[in-house]
This record gives structure tokens, C-alpha cells and sequence, in this order.
């Protein structure tokens, strides 16, 4: 059950992590078990936890500058260690899924595809790339299958939105 | 207000009030790590807290100046009462308490 750990804030997981894989490892797996981890999980990122971030600037770690003091306090709970390369990685995904779809858009209307297809492609397929993206910054550190599951789902609702707006402007 | 003047209540714990007092309670008896306190309680309130429940308790009772971490190099993090969570579960226990005699009043007149 140690996984269920990753679905904390990182923060979380730097104040707490060591002594809740001590206190959960010896534990045999229940689904009791992980249904209550997964509610504190979901607690650990409603719940403010300013102390955690006091806690983190209050502790000497020798080889850290203020600098990237500064730095780990501005940017605590944005994401596990996004960094610039994962924000450039992320703006990538963006630019090019969205020229892609404005590519593919453009082909599909030349094929005299349905235009509610080649519409809502046009219009919102950069919305995709967005979502797509946030595996690099927002997204990043935390398990594969919670990754696909948030991209996969907020796609989906994402698409069904857009075709629908669309149908509804052709029909 | 100064803060340790405060009392804070543990009605605003919501429904990590119970465990938070039961941490408080354990921890009145001396610094005790999560396992310890996990067990502890399931022994003297036969309530056994998932992991997940305990560690959203302990860090409102931290955040809230209640309870402090001791350092430590054990991987369990031992946690010990503050002078502010002294106070606020000898409320607590005091509020409590006079339910509980109304309770029992009541019971006996009846």
C-alpha cells in the first residue's frame, strides 16, 4: 500500500511521508485501509497546510541558498519538481498539438468531412493539448494511472463539449 | 489576542475531532510516534484510526500549535502535547464533562 503515498502533495509527503510508510508498510493490504489513505489524500490537498511550508523554510539544509528557498516557497504545491525543461516540454506539447489539430482540421475539411468534426477540431483541439500537457507541469510526480485518468477523463469532457457546441451550431 | 491565549476548540476539527482528541488525550501521557498513538488509543478508547484519518488529525492539531514533532533521527517522528494543546483538551474534556453530569442527572431523575 505504499503507492497510495504518491497521491499526497508533495509537501505533504516531505513533512509526513518517512513515519506514514512506517506507520502503513507492516500493515496487511485492506481496502478499508486504502479507501481511509485516499480520503486523507484527498484531505492533505483541500486542507491548507501553511505550517508545512514554514516548516520547510525553518529547515536548514547546508548546501541551500536563499535563492532556492525563495524559490521552493513560491513554488510549493504546484507540482512534485517542475522545472524549466518540464515547462518547455509542456509549452511544446501545446504549440504542436495544437498545430497538428489546425493541420488535421484544415485536411479533413478539404476531404469535405463533416463540418461539425473539422469545426470543433479547428476551435478547440488546442484545449487537448493543454490537458495533455499538464503531465509535465502540473501533473508531474504523481502515479501514471492517476495521470491518464485525470488527462483521459478532463479530455473526454473536453471533446464532448466542444462537439457538442458544434453540433449544436450546425444543426 | 496572543495565540497561546486562545483556546482553540476542537469543534472546528470537524469530523477529525474525535481523533484529534483521542491524539490529544494519548499524547497527554507523554511523546508518542504515530504507530504508538494508533495503538494506544485502540486501547484505552477501543477505536483503531486508519492511517489516513490519524496523520489529517495530526496535521490540524500541528498546524494549530497543539502538538509539536520532536526531532528525531528515527524515521517515526515522535510528537509531544504543547502548552496550547494542554490547554485546549483540558476544555475539551471540561466541556465534556458537564455534558456528560447533565446526562447522567437526567438519567437518574428518570
Amino acid at each position: 500500500m505504499t503507492w497510495l503515498l504518491k497521491l499526497y502533495p508533495p509537501r505533504w509527503r516531505r513533512r509526513y511521508g518517512e513515519e506514514f510508510l512506517a506507520l502503513i508498510a507492516p500493515q496487511p493490504f485492506s481496502l478499508v485501509t486504502v479507501f481511509d489513505i485516499i480520503g486523507g489524500a484527498i484531505d492533505a490537498w483541500i486542507q491548507p497546510q501553511s505550517h508545512l511550508a514554514a516548516r520547510a523554510a525553518a529547515q536548514p539544509e547546508g548546501d541551500t541558498i536563499m535563492l532556492a528557498k525563495v524559490m521552493r516557497l513560491r513554488c510549493a504545491g504546484y507540482g512534485e519538481t517542475a522545472t524549466t525543461a518540464d515547462a518547455l516540454k509542456g509549452a511544446g506539447v501545446v504549440i504542436g498539438g495544437t498545430i497538428l489539430s489546425v493541420v488535421v482540421a484544415t485536411w479533413m475539411r478539404r476531404q469535405s468531412v463533416d463540418p461539425v468534426y473539422t469545426q470543433a477540431l479547428m476551435t478547440n483541439g488546442w484545449l487537448v493539448s493543454a490537458v495533455v500537457s499538464l503531465r509535465y507541469t502540473s501533473l508531474k510526480g504523481w502515479p501514471g494511472w492517476t495521470q491518464a485518468i485525470f488527462i483521459g477523463g478532463l479530455s473526454m469532457v473536453v471533446v464532448s463539449i466542444t462537439l457538442g457546441a458544434s453540433w449544436l451550431a450546425y444543426a | 489576542m496572543n495565540r497561546r491565549d486562545q483556546t482553540i476548540d476542537l469543534e472546528e476539527f470537524g469530523r477529525f475531532g474525535e481523533p484529534a482528541l483521542l491524539i490529544l488525550i494519548s499524547l497527554a501521557e507523554g511523546p508518542k510516534h504515530g504507530y504508538a498513538v494508533t495503538e494506544d488509543i485502540a486501547a484505552f478508547a477501543d477505536v483503531r484510526f486508519g492511517p489516513g484519518t490519524l496523520y489529517a488529525a495530526i496535521a490540524r492539531l500541528e498546524a494549530r500549535g497543539l502538538i509539536d514533532a520532536l526531532d528525531t533521527n528515527d524515521r517515526r517522528n515522535p510528537y509531544e502535547l504543547t502548552a496550547l494543546g494542554e490547554k485546549a483538551l483540558r476544555a475539551r474534556l471540561a466541556s465534556i464533562q458537564a455534558v456528560t453530569r447533565v446526562g447522567q442527572k437526567r438519567l437518574a431523575s428518570a
